[in-house]
């Protein structure tokens, strides 16, 4: 929580903190903000097809005639969904894993790295493709399919930092104290991993946003007409040309989005660094 | 109390590339020895004798390769989980090195000095704030700076903390290893004035490491002299320290730094460097001025050279004469 306190008083990352804060709360208050809940959620509107922006509709129509601003409101709740779920899940899957490799070492962490490499060969599209062809297409069996891919990553990097501070003299006093080993991972490794950890996880928000609207994009995630960026932008390819708001205003909603958590994961793994923490007096 | 038999720990290390040549660093190897109840021992010896690795050996820190370790009689190498509380963690605690890093940065003193305790069993809140408040008095320190950070105390007041974290289950037994030596020189005579004292009112046994003679004879009442994994000298402490019989042990002793300018150090007799290799016979045979052919055949077996003193050396008698 030193990482919070510090990262408050640092402009860019109160800067990133106030535009995720704001998506965050677009996704909370959303059916009581948007305009046309029901062209959001999906109804048609054939009477008002592809219409520029105008008051009546900021961001225009799309070609069924929907609010576009309505349903790129909407769409931020899918998009933070799944980010925070895939991070959770895959941090909830590799974190125990990587603790325990790194801290018993040996024989476990030979067994328990070899199943994490052969996780971390599957190609997330390929898997989520199987995926979506065994189990059928949707925006949970997206989010499958990237956890599946992205647990390693969390093992690895606990993996590490367990490795690191095992050697550590408290560790060894608190098993000379008589200390189990689950109480020993639990109080000592563990903590000493959450700062890497909350760097790795903001990183990752904004990555685990771009995969699973690549997902979408390609049919295998969200599924029309439910409200989605990547799927918005997917539709309003074949219209881009000629009714350029249609993928556009979705488009700049992600680009900002990833970009402030991408930017906030920057600042943390800095302030987590102190040897970089000299660059950040911007 | 405590009894060492036979104890041995070699470490495997392997040469470069695949099928590298394995060979093993003999730290601790064929020690045996016993210690009294109340009794205090040091153990002295350069760095990379083998005393860390030795006291390692008895809370189980370092699995032995070999020997036996008997704590009130009962052996205890190899034991784990509650064996391990049982009969280990609750009998012998360990003051490290370095308080600093021996204290986890994360959590508060009171939580450090009660985790033995909550190792064991479980306890009541309140029991634990009267344990913790009672042991921070006994080891000199304020009972408000239970709330405290380790990074906010001082190197002897963390040291005090991770003394009163090792009481704090009543042990029989400290090892302590080389425990004043990351303090500075005014706060370890504190601390060994301290240990002094809780040695007295908990009835303590202490097994001590050090490289300080000067520390050494302040505390112990009994030294073991270690070279590369073998104990060469046992006994008294002011005996050793006076009339060293091992050549070995009188190197250590020139070796001591008096700081007064109007003293000319004498430079130590013998400088040579530390024999890599171990052949057979006496270790320390290469950087010895003693040494002659039956050297390399002696199998460093204790000799008793006088009530209570043991030399592993074949040549003291002779050295005796020579220096008198």
């Amino acid at each position: 929580m030193k990482l919070v306190r510090l990262a408050l008083k640092n402009r860019l990352a109160k800067f990133s903190l106030t535009i995720v804060s704001i998506f965050a709360l677009l996704a909370l208050i959303a059916p009581w903000i948007v305009p046309y809940k029901e062209q959001a959620l999906g109804e048609p509107n054939m009477a008002e097809r592809l219409l520029s922006p105008s008051l009546r509709h900021p961001f225009g129509t799309d070609h069924m005639g929907r609010d576009i601003l309505s349903r790129m409101i909407y769409g931020a709740r899918t998009s933070l969904f799944t980010a925070v779920s895939v991070v959770f899940l895959s941090a909830l899957i590799g974190v125990p894993i990587g603790i325990a490799a790194g801290y018993f070492g040996g024989l476990v962490d030979n067994v328990l790295m070899r199943f994490t490499d052969v996780f971390l060969s599957f190609p997330p599209l390929l898997l989520a493709l199987l995926i979506a062809s065994t189990l059928g297409k949707g925006l949970f069996n997206a989010i499958l399919a990237l956890v599946i891919t992205w647990w390693p990553w969390y093992a690895r990097l606990v993996r590490s930092q367990a490795l690191s501070t095992k050697s550590l003299a408290y560790v060894e006093a608190a098993r000379a104290a008589g200390v189990s080993n689950f109480m020993i991972m639990f109080r000592h490794i563990l903590p000493s991993c959450i700062a890497p950890l909350a760097v790795q996880c903001t990183m990752d928000m904004g990555s685990a946003i771009l995969e699973a609207a690549a997902l979408s994009f390609l049919g295998l995630g969200v599924q029309p007409p439910m409200p989605d960026w990547g799927l918005m932008i997917s539709e309003g390819k074949a219209y881009f040309l000629n009714y350029w708001w249609v993928p556009t205003f979705p488009g700049l909603f992600m680009l900002v989005l990833v970009m402030s958590f991408n930017l906030l994961g920057d600042v943390f793994r800095e302030l987590v660094d102190p040897r970089l923490r000299r660059r950040m007096l911007i | 109390m405590v009894e060492v038999k036979k104890l041995k720990k070699y470490f495997v290390l392997r040469g470069k590339g695949l099928w590298g040549k394995k060979y093993f660093v003999k730290a601790v190897d064929d020690v045996s020895f016993f210690v009294k109840e109340g009794q205090s021992i040091a153990i002295v010896g350069e760095s990379g004798s083998g005393k860390s690795t030795l006291i390692r050996c008895i809370n189980g820190l370092v699995k032995p390769t070999s020997g036996q370790v008997f704590l009130d009689g009962e052996s205890v190498v190899g034991l784990k989980g509650n064996e391990y509380k049982e009969k280990v963690a609750k009998k012998v605690q360990m003051v490290f090195q370095d308080p600093t890093t021996s204290l986890n940065p994360r959590l508060r003193v009171f939580d450090i000095i009660v985790e033995p305790v909550l190792a064991q069993q479980r306890v009541p809140k309140a029991q634990l704030v009267d344990l913790v408040n009672d042991l921070l008095r006994k080891v000199g320190l304020d009972p408000k700076l239970s709330d405290r950070y380790p990074g906010e105390l001082s190197g002897g007041q963390c040291q005090r903390v991770a003394i009163a974290r090792a009481l704090s289950v009543r042990p029989k037994v400290l090892l302590l290893d080389e425990p004043t030596s990351s303090l500075d020189v005014s706060v370890q005579a504190q601390v060994l004035k301290l240990l002094n004292e809780l040695r007295q009112t908990f009835h303590l046994t202490y097994i001590f490491v050090s490289h300080d003679l000067g520390v050494v004879r302040n505390v112990a009442e009994r030294v073991f002299v270690m070279y590369l994994g073998r104990i060469v000298e046992i006994g008294p402490t002011e005996e050793v320290i006076d009339q060293p019989l091992h050549p070995y042990t009188k190197l250590l002793i020139e070796s001591i730094f008096y700081p007064d300018p109007n003293v000319e150090m004498k430079k130590p007799a013998i400088v040579e460097e530390v024999e890599t290799t171990m052949n057979a016979g006496c270790r320390f045979k290469s950087r010895c001025p003693f040494s002659t052919k039956e050297c390399e055949i002696y199998d460093m077996k204790p000799l008793e050279a006088s009530r209570d003193r043991y030399v592993s050396c074949i040549k003291w008698e002779v050295m005796e004469r020579w220096s008198s």
